[in-house]
């Protein structure tokens, strides 16, 4: 098994993952320890973690694999993941903010019964916004320091649809992975000509994770499968991806070519917005 | 038409004590509503309140001090302002803390992401992506229940959502955009609308610090949101749901129809093609 990861795309890089615990996050840590990626991954459920973390092992050999229970909200518990990692493997090169808080926290059936705005919890939108949101921020403000080091890096931040943003009935879901959209583009500008880029990373469409709980009661295979995450992750992770920054990638339409599965982060098509007299040109 | 065509109504207006709030109050207040200001300092409050009453009559202004993101005092707010003027038909989201608690300069001194102090950048993100939430949850059963309101949230110009340099700014304002369409989608039927005003590039208040240099009066002016947010309080606008406006758009010259083609826009990113698919059963639906 390590015989084959030494041949692998990823044999230089260290990957941090959130939310690799299982469904799409899961899916990626798997998919780069077989390019040969060594892993921090992180989540909140040691149990699920630990199981990724064997079945990482069982690809790469126990060397490759950090298992770190953090709450990437919690920015004592996140940054202490970060640096451990990092001093662990000696460099820190890729980050994926994949951990987020979805539609089930809000409804057993987000789709077919979305509750109204003024029926959520106060507690559970603010919930949403620390860690889908706060979080990413946190994890990246303490990851790229380690990645400006050495002139290479990769964040990676898997927001969701664009009109999925403002879908009803989940909460902050929508408006936080749009906070995080527009925030990748802050990320992208900050980072031009550094080595290290900020991309969003997107199934493109509802997966096949418990963010789609069965009480919905959409077909399974109709959903996307999180395997399609497997070689965009590994693309963006690798040297491959270099000079791409500020970009939203799809993964269902990744076997489409990249001119089909990319576009601009956020929403600039829509062209200057604001008005700005002669003294402020920007 | 008489003179004072709100009369009538109450508005809550969060971030009141100053800038556009405070502008907006007073608008609102001269054509008949009587007017709950919120903001955090007392003093800034005292000062606004008797300007609106300046405006609008003695009495029509109440201050109520308030925390936007405090779940306790948000809920206070609402029962104090019905406990006053008997409820409210309107809930103005205008509280921000702005680009200028990241930089005095976001033209020529942009702080990097990884170099702003992280409490700062989160206090920005809750003030204005939860906070005008948590008003709206707090105000909108009463709303619903009264058949008739008004929810209108300040963001902030599309392409100012991704400005570099001020931190959380754009982003929270991202979700607060967001977050106003799904409400004006959970409201359709209700009689109440919820709707985005932006002033459509920087504005002449303490958001833009005097060490950017600018022109302050090639900025839009405060008083550029009065004629708007009138118009969308009142029962001429009572079918625009789910839309942006633009204040330094607005010309009440231009026929109605004109005037909203001209300022106004789909609330969010929805002219843009979301790429995505959808399992075979919601293609039907408007999801």
């Amino acid at each position: 098994m390590a015989e084959m990861a030494s041949n692998g795309k990823l044999t230089d890089k260290v990957v941090m993952i959130t939310g690799a615990g299982r469904g799409l996050g899961r899916e990626m840590a798997l998919a780069l320890a077989a390019e040969g990626a060594q892993l921090a991954i992180v989540d909140m459920d040691g149990e699920e973690l630990q199981q990724v973390a064997h079945e990482i092992a069982a690809i790469g050999g126990s060397e490759c694999v950090v298992p770190l229970g953090a709450d990437v909200s919690d920015p004592d518990s996140a940054t202490t993941a970060v640096h451990y990692a990092a001093n662990n493997f000696g460099r820190l090169d890729v980050l994926f903010n994949n951990a987020a808080i979805g539609p089930p926290a809000i409804a057993e059936d987000s789709f077919g019964k979305p509750p109204k705005f003024w029926e959520l919890n106060p507690h559970t939108f603010i919930r949403m916004i620390d860690v889908n949101i706060a979080g990413p921020q946190v994890m990246a403000a303490t990851a790229v320091p380690y990645m400006l080091k050495n002139g290479w890096g990769r964040v990676i931040n898997i927001t969701t649809a664009l009109d999925a943003m403002y879908a009803p009935g989940m909460g902050a879901y929508g408006p936080s992975k749009a906070a995080l959209e527009a925030h990748t583009v802050v990320m992208a500008k900050d980072l031009e000509g550094t080595g290290v880029t900020a991309n969003v990373l997107i199934p493109g469409g509802p997966a096949n994770t418990r963010m789609i709980p069965e009480a919905t009661g959409i077909p399974r295979d109709e959903l996307i499968q999180p395997d399609a995450m497997r070689a965009p992750a590994i693309w963006l992770a690798s040297n491959e991806s270099d000079g791409h920054n500020g970009e939203r990638f799809i993964a269902a339409h990744w076997d489409k070519g990249l001119e089909e599965a990319s576009a601009p982060c956020a929403w600039p098509q829509l062209g200057q917005q604001a008005i700005l007299p002669s003294s402020i040109r920007r | 038409m008489t003179d004072r065509p709100l009369e009538g109504r109450t508005a809550i207006i969060t971030g009141a004590g100053r800038g556009l709030g405070k502008s907006m109050s007073e608008g609102l207040a001269a054509q008949g509503a009587r007017i709950a200001l919120i903001d955090l300092e007392e003093d800034v409050l005292a000062a606004a309140v008797a300007d609106v009453e300046a405006a609008g009559g003695q009495g029509c202004a109440l201050a109520i001090p308030t925390d936007v993101t405090d779940t306790d005092r948000a809920q206070a707010a609402i029962d104090r302002t019905i406990e006053a003027f008997g409820g409210f038909d309107i809930l103005i989201n205008d509280a921000a803390m702005g680009p200028q608690f990241f930089t005095d300069n976001f033209v020529a001194d942009t702080p990097k992401f990884w170099e702003v102090d992280p409490d700062l950048w989160y206090r920005v993100l809750t003030v204005n992506a939860y906070g005008p939430q948590l008003m709206a949850t707090v105000a909108t059963p009463h709303l619903v229940e009264r058949g008739w309101g008004r929810i209108i949230n300040v963001t902030t110009s599309l392409d100012t959502m991704y400005l570099k340099g001020c931190g959380s700014y754009g982003p929270s304002k991202a979700a607060l955009e967001a977050n106003t369409r799904i409400m004006s989608q959970d409201l359709v039927g209700t009689g109440v609308t919820a709707n985005v005003l932006i002033p459509g590039g920087p504005a002449n208040t303490r958001m833009i610090p005097e060490a950017t240099g600018f022109d302050r009066d090639e900025l839009v002016q405060p008083e550029a949101m009065r004629p708007p947010v009138c118009w969308l309080c009142s029962a001429d606008a009572d079918d625009i749901n789910g839309m942006r406006f633009i204040a330094s758009l607005w010309d009440e010259d231009l026929s109605r129809d004109e005037r909203i083609a001209m300022a106004g826009a789909p609330t969010a990113w929805a002219q843009i093609e979301a790429l995505g698919q959808r399992p075979r059963d919601w293609a039907q639906t408007d999801r």
